[in-house]
Order: C-alpha cells, then sequence, then structure tokens
C-alpha cells in the first residue's frame, strides 16, 4: 500500500485505527512493516488530496517531509498494537531482507453516532458497540442480495446497551436499519 | 525500494525536533496510563503499544484459530502485494474484545464518550507478502 491517510476511504474524521500484528514474525524487521509520517498536530487537520483509481485504491503521490516530521518504520511485534489516526500518512513498507509475510487485522473505532450507526446498518456493515462491559455485534455474516450482518434477536448480552440502541435507531432511521436489527435469523 | 535505516530515522527524528521524538510514539501496557496515552495519540497522531504477556496470548490464540480455518494457508501474494478479508467474518470480534479490554479507557478519554461504535464491514484482516527475489 503506498502512503495514503485512512480518512479517505473511513470517512470518520475522528476514528482511531487499531492495528494488531498477527505474525510470530517481526514486523518491519523480518516481514513487511508500517512507515508513518510522524508530524504534529498542526499538520493533521485535512485531508491531503490522494489518487485513486478505479479499484477503489487511493494513494498520496508525493507526501513529502516538513521541517519537524520525519519517517518511522517501526518493529512491531506479536501483540502489540499500533493505534493512529486518520489523517496521519501511512505506508506498507518493504525491503529485500523481509522475507516472511505479514498478517495483521485493523479495526476502526469512533465515538458513538447514531448517523454513522445507521449508514454501517443500511450498508450492510453490521455496526459494532461497546462500553466498558458490554458489546453488541452481529452474530453472523449473510450473503444475497440483501448482504451484510446479522443479529441474533435471542442474544441477551449488553442487554441494556441492546435496547438503548434499539430506541435510539428506532427514533431515527429508516426501516432498513431498523430490519437489520431485528431481523429473525434461521435456526440450523 | 530502500532498506530500512533505523539509526538514520532515529537521527532524523532528534534532529526535526526536540519534542516528537520516537520515544514520545512508543508506550506499554505496563503501568499504562490512558490519559497520557490520550494525550500522545491526539498530539502526534500515533502510537504503538507494546504488549504484554496477555495480549500475546489472546493474539497467539487468534493466530491458532485462522490457522484452523485455514486462512493462513493462502500465500500473500509477493512484491509487497496485499491479500485482505473485509469484514464478513465474525471471528473478528475476538480483536474488538481485546480492544475493549485494554483499550476501553483509552478510547473513552480519547473521544470524551462512554459507548464507542466500531464496524464489521470496515474490519480488515491482511496478509502482506515480501518482495519477490529475482536471481
Amino acid at each position: 500500500m503506498p502512503f495514503h491517510q485512512d480518512i479517505s476511504p473511513v470517512g470518520i474524521s475522528r476514528a482511531l485505527t487499531f492495528w494488531v500484528a498477527i505474525s510470530l514474525d517481526r514486523i518491519g524487521r523480518d516481514a513487511p512493516g508500517l512507515r508513518f509520517i510522524a508530524s504534529t498536530k498542526a499538520r493533521r487537520t485535512v485531508p491531503v488530496a490522494h489518487q485513486i483509481d478505479t479499484s477503489g485504491s487511493h494513494e498520496i503521490a508525493n507526501p513529502g517531509l516538513r521541517s519537524q516530521e520525519f519517517f518511522w518504520t517501526p518493529e512491531i511485534n506479536v501483540g502489540d498494537v499500533m493505534i493512529f489516526d486518520p489523517y496521519v500518512c501511512h505506508a506498507s513498507f518493504s525491503a529485500a531482507s523481509m522475507s516472511r509475510p505479514r498478517t495483521s487485522v485493523d479495526l476502526r473505532i469512533a465515538q458513538f453516532d447514531v448517523r454513522q450507526a445507521i449508514s454501517y446498518l443500511d450498508a450492510g456493515h453490521g455496526p459494532i458497540l461497546f462500553d466498558q462491559t458490554d458489546m453488541i455485534a452481529p452474530a453472523r455474516a449473510i450473503s444475497g442480495e440483501k448482504s451484510g450482518f446479522d443479529y441474533d434477536p435471542d442474544d441477551v448480552k449488553g442487554a441494556a446497551l441492546r435496547s438503548a440502541f434499539e430506541k435510539t435507531i428506532a427514533r431515527n432511521s429508516s426501516g432498513l436499519a431498523r430490519s437489520r436489527l431485528v431481523r429473525p435469523t434461521p435456526r440450523d | 525500494m530502500a532498506t530500512v535505516n533505523y539509526r538514520k530515522e532515529q537521527r532524523r527524528a532528534k534532529r526535526a525536533t526536540n519534542v516528537l521524538t520516537c520515544e514520545k510514539l512508543e508506550t506499554s501496557l505496563t503501568g499504562f496510563d490512558p490519559a497520557t496515552a490520550s494525550h500522545h495519540l491526539d498530539r502526534f497522531g500515533c502510537l504503538l503499544v507494546r504488549g504484554n504477556a496477555a495480549t500475546r496470548t489472546a493474539v497467539n490464540d487468534y493466530r491458532e484459530f485462522l490457522e484452523c480455518i485455514g486462512f493462513l494457508k493462502v500465500p500473500p501474494p509477493n512484491g509487497g502485494g496485499l491479500w485482505q478479508i473485509q469484514g464478513g467474518t465474525p471471528f473478528q470480534f475476538h480483536i474488538h474484545r481485546l480492544i475493549q479490554q485494554y483499550f476501553y479507557e483509552l478510547c473513552r478519554n480519547y473521544f470524551s464518550s462512554d459507548v464507542l461504535l466500531s464496524s464489521a464491514g470496515t474490519t480488515a484482516m491482511m496478509r502482506t507478502g515480501p518482495q519477490i527475489k529475482l536471481g
């Protein structure tokens, strides 16, 4: 992946990306790593123009470095978590000495916003809500014409959070978003 | 592509500014202070949190699961290529729960919100291949 900001595809201005190393190999030494442009807050206030191709790939052609910035290519080990905001320019970094593949998971977290949650529901992206103790997450992926994620109406985990969520969605959302939350699920 | 030159990057980091150093961009779960971490994230935009035995165990369990379902048998493309699954699988919530356990307070501080939002569709598992070795 060339240099890019996550704000371009993610679109949530304050979402944080949590990037978790799964590989046993040392990422940034033995396996391809991540390269960041470490920059101050003043530089991270607006999206930078990206070149976008038909496949959805997006990149900053020439990110450049200002006087107070530098490239940062940390070595990341299994169990480490890299956290960054959506305005940080970053890229994959690979060198000839890196002979191992890299496996990672990255996820985005933002503050709860009902419009954002509804847009996730409408798009079939399966919103996940959590507080300190509870988490509401889709029970399974569904495919076909209405592909997306299905919630299990019998799932009582996080009942208070779920109830508040459903009431909020019911007050604010389209019928599509509501149906994704309450759709009966087939049993095996 | 160039080889990573850590010493060169460290020297440049030290020259760049007195405040923006790599040390500021790295912390550890041992003695982790969510408020300080939130402050650094807001100021510098990125933060590497070194894991502990518990996070390593959790991730190792997750990797074993990925091995069981064959995910790690898929060869990633060479030449720095990327292979990814965007959403689509329920097992990724294992990592969401890991984040909830260790980073809820950080997120609560950063966003000033008790309830946090993520989504399956914006979660990706990636395998990135090494460069092709010629000759």
